[in-house]
């Protein structure tokens, strides 16, 4: 049964300091006065010195043979020195590691905004070369018409990308030739999808109503995801003739002049197009890897 | 020649003047990784462990008690060693006794020519029986017990050891002794009498 139901673990600790005589004075004094006249307390210290005696009766082990160094049997440094070096270097490595994947998302942060106000830009520019199409083709405000100028081949040739560029293109009241928009690239192209895609749904409501006065415009129909724009139907268009002004379709100076207008400003990006810190992650990712994964090895040893 | 300059020339790196130290601490080195680690094997490469850490950082040695210095690079490589145990839990290779199912210690350690073999048997169930209560306390309370009570350190030499202020040594030890006591009163009936805490004919 235990019998120190009714000591706290204070008294305890005072029992046990004062077995081994240190206690201050002051305590000291205290603890005599208590054993006196508290019976309980003096069988606790009698039986924690029995216990405390009990441990000194244990034997000494002595050593079963001798612990003496030689040469030989003092281990080389290279191992632990070896270890200690895969420890840093997988330690630093992550720390860099982290440090360049948040200067990579502050980047990455700050050049999307900054391609958006360039986007911005780019479109207002767009608008303004394409003011005078769209005053001279009141229709064009639709967002399914395709400027003829805009040879189909080429759309073909840049690919799912261009396609997207193509279709916000005739969102802005087709001012601008498709194939002007096919130069932004992947990344450009993707950004502007998300917006590019209703106006594209739109288009059999669009096409339900076509003009009597207009060639058969060329329709583009969502596909199964949004970047596989392609053209449905492309009405072959009849064999225009004249000089005049004609809805859709411009005249060859006016489409050179809008390319060189446009093209200039937004080729641009593809210079920023290579990402030169995420050559930096792979290389600290794998200076982690391999360091610490042999460093855990040597651990374990 | 005495322990500081002993000291002073395994700091220039003589290994014949270190492994006299050796031969002064080794049995008190060994003991308490024993009583720490529980078994002999594990105690013998701690110990080994301990003096060849000991000559490699000889150097950062800066005076004191050279025991406590010693001790203390012992507690932690015994600390490791437990950590691993933990990890990597390995079976006890004592032979188990086919009738009674308990662990046969090996007679070789525990026999002591000075006693009767009826003493002897008595003498080897009490160190049993503490040194499996030992091996039941926490690791800083077991330490602690063990350089008091059982290697008779005082309380500074042991707050070196442990690299502890004395206030800890002095709780850690008064609950070492409580649970100590508590798990001998437990196996008490297995004990020779004369080793009972409980028992009432005794003063």
């Amino acid at each position: 049964m235990n019998k120190r139901s009714n000591l706290s673990s204070n008294d305890w600790l005072l029992l046990s300091a004062y077995l081994d005589d240190q206690l201050s004075e002051v305590e000291k004094r205290r603890m005599d006065e208590r054993l006196q006249s508290d019976p309980e307390c003096c069988l606790a210290l009698e039986t924690l010195r029995r216990t405390s005696s009990l441990l000194r009766s244990l034997p000494v082990r002595r050593a079963p043979r001798n612990f003496t160094l030689s040469l030989k049997s003092l281990p080389k440094r290279s191992i632990p020195s070896f270890f200690g070096i895969l420890r840093f270097s997988s330690a630093a490595a992550a720390i860099l590691l982290t440090a360049v994947f948040a200067l990579d998302f502050t980047q990455s942060s700050l050049l999307l905004s900054a391609n958006r106000s360039a986007e911005d830009a780019q479109t207002a520019l767009v608008m303004e070369s394409a003011k005078i199409p769209a005053a001279e083709a009141p229709e064009a405000e639709s967002p399914m018409i395709i400027f003829w100028g805009a040879p189909a081949p080429m759309m073909g040739a840049y690919g799912k990308g261009g396609g997207g560029g193509g279709a916000e293109g005739s969102g802005f009241g087709g001012g601008a030739p498709a194939t002007s928009f096919f130069g932004i690239g992947g990344g450009a192209a993707e950004e502007v999808l998300p917006e590019a895609a209703p106006l594209v749904e739109e288009l059999p409501a669009a096409q339900a109503t076509p003009s009597a006065d207009m060639p058969a415009p060329d329709v583009f129909k969502n596909q199964q995801t949004e970047t596989e724009v392609q053209p449905q139907t492309a009405l072959v268009p009849e064999p225009l003739t004249g000089s005049g002004p004609i809805l859709g379709v411009r005249p060859p100076e006016e489409r050179v002049s809008a390319d060189s207008v446009i093209e200039t400003p937004l080729r641009q990006p593809l210079s920023e197009k290579v990402p030169p810190l995420r050559l930096i992650e792979i290389v600290l990712a794998a200076i982690v890897l391999l360091t610490a994964i042999p460093a855990w090895l040597l651990r374990r040893k | 020649m005495d322990e500081a300059a002993l000291i002073q020339q395994s700091k220039y790196g003589d290994l014949d003047a270190f492994n006299r130290l050796v031969l002064a601490y080794q049995d008190q080195t060994y003991n308490l990784a024993f009583r720490l680690l529980g078994e002999d094997a594990s105690a013998q490469d701690a110990t080994q462990i301990a003096f060849i850490n000991a000559y490699q950082a000889i150097k950062s040695f800066r005076g004191g008690s050279f025991r406590a210095w010693i001790l203390r690079i012992l507690t932690n490589v015994c600390y490791d060693e437990l950590r691993r145990q933990k990890r990597k839990p390995t079976e006890d290779l004592n032979p188990v006794d086919t009738d009674t199912g308990e662990e046969m210690e090996d007679p070789a350690w525990l026999s002591d020519d000075s006693l009767s073999p009826a003493e002897n048997v008595e003498q080897q169930e009490l160190e049993k029986a503490i040194q499996n209560c030992l091996s039941g306390l926490p690791e800083e309370f077991r330490t602690v017990i063990v350089l008091v009570d059982v290697q008779g350190m005082d309380y500074q030499e042991a707050s070196k050891v442990v690299r502890s202020p004395l206030g800890t040594i002095r709780s850690r030890l008064a609950r070492a002794r409580q649970r100590i006591q508590d798990c001998l009163q437990n196996v008490g009936e297995l004990l020779p009498e004369k080793y009972r805490l409980n028992d009432e004919s005794r003063p």
